[in-house]
């Protein structure tokens, strides 16, 4: 058991300078939240004192914001200089890591956005290029054995297909800037101007062999879209179904059985 | 090692590249224990490691079977490993002398953020020899051992990291890894003699040697894998190579965002040195 309590305590130092300063300034009372044999709290109380600590605690944070720099570039750019402070927020709300890249910026996503639902943080174009990057990712790491959803075309169209295959990996994000001048800008690194058009946009991320796709998509279907992700729309009508169909978004299917969501033959 | 920038530097180096090793951890996502399923391997990466694996041999170079981790194995873990060997039919395979998963006060499982090395303790080498063991018996391949690197220096141990690691291969019949980048970059920070530390591992364990660069952070020397070899590793390479009579591989490796500094020649030059060495240590070997 206190060997646990020694790997959990060497760990929280090397997650939080803090923790090392207060060790080495008070040494047995800040240890006495662990369950320490005598040796084992010898050790600690060393190694907080060593040089090579603000090593492991810099490596940490590295580590640590290595897969938000890499894979949230836009977000941070436009998180600017407010970038540190967020993510000394976001490390100190939760200690809860695996360090896997997809689940690390997932969270970082949902943290931004909790912090903008509450005024916290705003920026004009922050949420729409969060929620882009994010959905990139969720792309990019997405794994193919996911079951397709089906949903019901009814009626069915004139040439008697009936049931529709839609992508589970497929991301919709909707935009309030004209979405390809909003990311070709930031992409520069250039701040985008007053003069980006404004109104409500919807673009979706689909995949193609071993490429991402980025289609621009009428909000209307956009919207049809993400209310079928959600299981909130059991059929569409058949000028619906042929859009999403047109846009590569999804193929008509013959179900394996007959109810609306099941596995499927693609046909 | 592989990185995500060699792709096309293999398909067109297949005269300078005897093996390619992998690090498997880079090809999944892990999505935790109480997760089903609980790896996701990542199509895209997984496609191009096989067009890979029918060009080259493949080494397996994990970084979370975490054997130092205090409380259960993790068994889930080594599952993946038999799977993924089961796949790639690697020639053998590796992890680290440290550990990753720690749990927090609520029993949640974290990552350490960094690998965390363990002290060399008896009740460690119990623990650790048990889950060696526990790999060795589920993964039909030879599993190695690499020694670490350490920025911090844990008082009151039993043994030398020297020590514990032939007591371990002693023990389990496990390989050793040998990483002199590793052993320069701990001589170097924490003022001992590179070659008396190699010299007093028992060097017939070793299969493979690590070499690399680095670079100074926080007023340390560190193994940030930040492009070519320092002269000092060379050396060392030089002195340890004639003496591993059963080494079957050396390993160069670097971290894919110093491929624009390194270059493809620049790569190439760090293989073909030591190939050179390599040559030269079998010419001259060292009973």
């Amino acid at each position: 058991m206190t060997m646990q309590q020694f790997q959990r305590a060497l760990c929280d130092m090397i997650a939080s300078p803090l923790l090392c300063r207060l060790v080495r300034a008070r040494g047995d009372e800040t240890l006495v939240q662990y369950e320490l044999s005598p040796r084992e709290r010898r050790r600690i109380a060393s190694v907080a004192r060593q040089r090579g600590m603000e090593t492991c605690c810099t490596l940490y944070r590295s580590n640590r914001i290595t897969p938000i720099y890499t894979l949230l570039p836009l977000t941070c750019f436009l998180l600017g200089e407010s970038l540190a402070s967020e993510v000394e927020l976001f490390w100190r709300s939760s200690r809860d890591t695996t360090l896997q890249f997809q689940h690390e910026v997932e969270r970082f996503g949902r943290f931004l956005r909790e912090r903008m639902d509450t005024g916290a943080i705003h920026g004009e174009y922050l949420r729409e290029v969060t929620d882009f990057e994010v959905a990139f990712i969720r792309m990019s790491f997405g794994h193919g054995s996911a079951p397709g959803t089906v949903i019901r075309c009814d009626p069915p169209t004139s040439r008697g297909d009936r049931y529709l295959h839609i992508d589970p990996s497929v991301q919709v994000v909707f935009f309030r800037h004209e979405p390809a001048c909003l990311l070709d800008k930031l992409s520069a690194r250039r701040r985008p101007d007053d003069e980006l058009p404004t109104g409500e946009y919807c673009i979706v991320l689909a995949r193609a062999a071993e490429d991402i796709r980025v289609l621009p998509v009428d909000l209307a279907l956009g919207r049809l879209l993400e209310s079928m992700q959600r299981g909130d729309v059991p059929m569409v009508h058949p000028c619906a179904a042929d859009a999403l169909v047109l846009a590569g978004i999804a193929h008509w299917s013959r179900p394996t059985r007959a109810a609306g969501r099941e596995s499927l033959e693609a046909t | 090692m592989y990185n995500p920038t060699l792709p096309k530097f293999l398909r067109s180096s297949r005269d300078v590249v005897d093996f390619v090793e992998v690090i498997p951890d880079m090809f999944w996502t892990d999505n935790g224990e109480s997760h089903q399923p609980r790896f996701a391997e990542l199509d895209s990466w997984t496609s191009i490691l096989r067009s890979l694996a029918s060009d080259y041999p493949l080494i397996g170079h994990n970084i979370g079977l975490s054997l130092g981790s205090a409380g259960d194995p993790d068994a889930g873990y080594i599952d993946q490993l038999v799977c993924w060997n089961r796949t790639f039919a690697q020639q053998w395979h590796s992890d680290h002398l440290s550990f990753v998963r720690v749990h927090d006060e609520h029993g949640h499982e974290n990552n350490a953020g960094v690998a965390v090395p363990v002290p060399y303790d008896i009740e460690i080498l119990d623990l650790i020899a048990a889950r060696v063991e526990a790999v060795q018996a589920a993964v039909p391949c030879t599993f190695l051992i690499e020694n670490n690197v350490s920025y911090i220096d844990i008082p009151e141990q039993d043994m030398t990291e020297p020590e514990f690691l032939n007591a371990l291969a002693l023990r389990t019949g496990c390989g050793l890894l040998l990483d002199v980048h590793n052993v320069y970059v701990n001589a170097r920070n924490h003022g001992f003699d590179a070659a008396a530390f190699v010299d007093a591992i028992d060097l017939r364990r070793v299969v493979e040697i690590h070499i690399a660069g680095g670079s100074e952070l926080a007023g340390m020397y560190t193994d940030s894998h930040s492009g070519a070899c320092p002269d000092a590793v060379w050396e060392l390479l030089e002195h340890v190579a004639p003496r591993v009579p059963h080494l079957k591989a050396i390993t160069f490796e670097f971290h894919d965002s110093y491929f624009p500094l390194l270059g493809a020649r620049g790569v190439r030059q760090q293989i073909d040195r030591a190939r050179e060495v390599w040559q030269r240590s079998c010419a001259g070997a060292i009973p």
